[in-house]
C-alpha cells in the first residue's frame, strides 16, 4: 500500500528528469545548430528577392528615363523639322515675292523703255513730217498760187497751226 | 460458466499506464519505455534538423528545407503577434515544442504491442508533458520578471484590483497543470480508445474501429501541438506585456 502513490500513472516519477533534459537538448539543438542556417537561408533568399526587385525597379526606372529621353529627342526633332519647314516656306514665299518684285520691274523697265523710244520716235518722225510736211505744202501751195511762200513767216506759223489742229483732230480721233 | 465469465472479464480488462520496462535509479523509478520512445522521436525531429541544415541553401529549397522554412515562418508570425518585437528569441523553443510533441503524438500510430507496449507516445506518458510545462512556464515568469522587473512582477498579481490576488495566484498555479494534462490526457486517451476498441468491439470490426480512429488521433495530435505551442506563446506575452490593462 505505501507503493501506491508512486503506481499512479497520473503522478510524475523519475522519468521527468530524463524527459526535460531530452526536451531542453532539442530546444538547444534547434536554436544553436539547426534553426540559424535555415533562418540565415530564408534572409539570404529575401534579400536575393528584394535585391532583384529593386534591380527590376531600376531598369524600370532606367527604360522609363530613356524613353523619356527618345521621345525628347524625337520632339526636338520634330520641332526642328517644323522650324526647317517654316523657314523654307518663308524662304520660298521671299525667293518668290523677289523673283516677282524683279520680273515685274524688269517688265516695267522694258515697257519704260519700249515707251520712251516709242515717244522719242514719234516725236523725231513728227517733227521730221512737220518739217517736211511744212516745206512739201508750201511748195504745193507756192506751185498753186504761183509765188513762193517759203521765206513768209506767217506762212510757217499757218502751216505749224495747221499741223497743230492736225494732231489735236487725231487726238480727239483716238481718244 | 464461471470460467467463461472469468475469460471474458479478463478479456476486457484494459490496463491503463503500464510500462514495458522500468528501473529504479535514487529511488525514482524511471519508465524505460517512455525513455527510449523518447529518445527515438528526438532522434527523428534532430535527425530531420540536421539533414535540412546540411542540404540548407539559399536558392530554391528542397521539400524538407520547405517544411522547416514553412514551420518556422508560421510559428515566427505567431509569436510575433503574441508577444511583440521580442519574439525572435522564442521561436526555437515553439518550433522545438511544435515538432517534438507533434512526433510524439504520432507516435501512437505506429503498433508496438498491447501492454504492454514497446513503443508508446511519450505524451501519453505525465512525464513529458510535465517537463515541457516546466520549462514553459519557468521561462514565462523568468521573462516576466526580466520585462516588469521584480515590483512590477508581483504588483500584477494585484491587477486590475487587489482582491484579485487570490485568483492571479491560482491562475499562475493551474498554468502548468493545465498544460500538462492537457496535452496528456488527450494522448493517453487517444491511445486509450484503441485499448477500448480492441475490448469492445468484434475482431473482425477491429480494424474498421482503428481505420476511423486513427487518422481523428493524428488530427488530435496536431491540434495538441499547436495548441501546445499557442498557449505558450500567449503565456509568455502576457508575461512579458508591460502596459497595464
Amino acid at each position: 500500500m505505501g507503493n501506491l502513490a508512486e503506481d499512479i500513472f497520473l503522478l510524475p516519477n523519475g522519468t521527468f528528469f530524463v524527459e526535460l533534459a531530452v526536451f531542453l537538448f532539442i530546444v538547444f539543438a534547434l536554436m544553436k545548430w539547426i534553426l540559424p542556417p535555415i533562418n540565415k537561408a530564408l534572409e539570404d533568399r529575401q534579400n536575393q528577392i528584394r535585391t532583384s526587385l529593386e534591380a527590376a525597379d531600376v531598369a524600370a526606372a532606367d527604360a522609363a528615363a530613356a524613353d523619356a529621353e527618345r521621345r525628347a529627342a524625337l520632339e526636338e526633332g520634330r520641332r526642328q523639322a517644323s522650324e526647317l519647314i517654316a523657314t523654307a516656306q518663308a524662304d520660298r514665299a521671299s525667293i518668290v515675292d523677289g523673283a516677282r518684285k524683279e520680273a515685274t520691274d524688269a517688265a516695267a523697265a522694258v515697257t519704260a523703255r519700249a515707251e520712251a523710244s516709242l515717244s522719242a520716235e514719234r516725236a523725231s518722225t513728227l517733227a521730221s513730217l512737220r518739217r517736211e510736211v511744212g516745206t512739201l505744202a508750201i511748195t504745193l501751195a507756192g506751185k498753186v498760187v504761183g509765188e513762193s511762200l517759203a521765206d513768209d513767216e506767217r506762212a510757217r506759223a499757218t502751216v505749224d497751226r495747221f499741223i497743230a489742229d492736225l494732231e489735236a483732230q487725231a487726238n480727239g480721233a483716238s481718244n | 460458466m464461471n470460467f467463461l465469465t472469468s475469460a471474458l472479464l479478463a478479456d476486457s480488462t484494459i490496463d491503463v499506464g503500464g510500462h514495458a520496462a522500468q528501473i529504479e535509479v535514487f529511488g525514482m523509478k524511471i519508465n524505460m519505455d517512455i525513455v527510449w520512445a523518447t529518445l527515438f522521436a528526438a532522434a527523428v525531429v534532430l535527425g530531420f534538423g540536421f539533414i535540412a541544415r546540411n542540404r540548407v541553401t539559399s536558392g530554391v529549397p528542397g521539400k524538407l528545407q520547405l517544411i522547416w522554412e514553412t514551420l518556422v515562418e508560421q510559428i515566427s508570425g505567431i509569436a510575433e503577434s503574441a508577444i511583440g518585437p521580442q519574439a525572435k528569441k522564442f521561436v526555437p523553443l515553439a518550433v522545438g515544442l511544435f515538432t517534438f510533441i507533434l512526433t510524439c503524438n504520432w507516435m501512437e500510430l505506429i503498433p508496438s504491442g498491447h501492454n504492454p507496449e514497446w513503443l508508446p507516445a511519450p505524451t501519453a506518458d505525465v512525464n513529458l508533458p510535465l517537463a515541457m510545462a516546466v520549462t514553459v512556464i519557468f521561462l514565462v515568469h523568468y521573462n516576466s520578471i526580466k520585462a516588469r522587473g521584480v515590483g512590477g512582477y508581483f504588483k500584477h498579481y494585484l491587477t486590475p484590483y487587489p482582491v484579485m490576488l487570490p485568483i492571479n495566484i491560482i491562475e499562475e498555479v493551474t498554468k502548468p497543470i493545465t498544460l500538462t494534462f492537457r496535452l496528456f490526457g488527450n494522448i493517453f486517451a487517444s491511445v486509450l480508445m484503441v485499448s477500448v476498441l480492441t475490448a469492445l468491439l468484434p475482431l473482425w470490426a477491429v480494424p474498421i474501429g482503428e481505420l476511423i480512429w486513427k487518422p481523428f488521433a493524428m488530427f488530435i495530435g496536431g491540434i495538441q501541438a499547436f495548441i501546445f505551442t499557442l498557449l505558450t506563446l500567449i503565456y509568455l506575452g502576457i508575461g512579458m506585456s508591460t502596459e497595464e490593462h
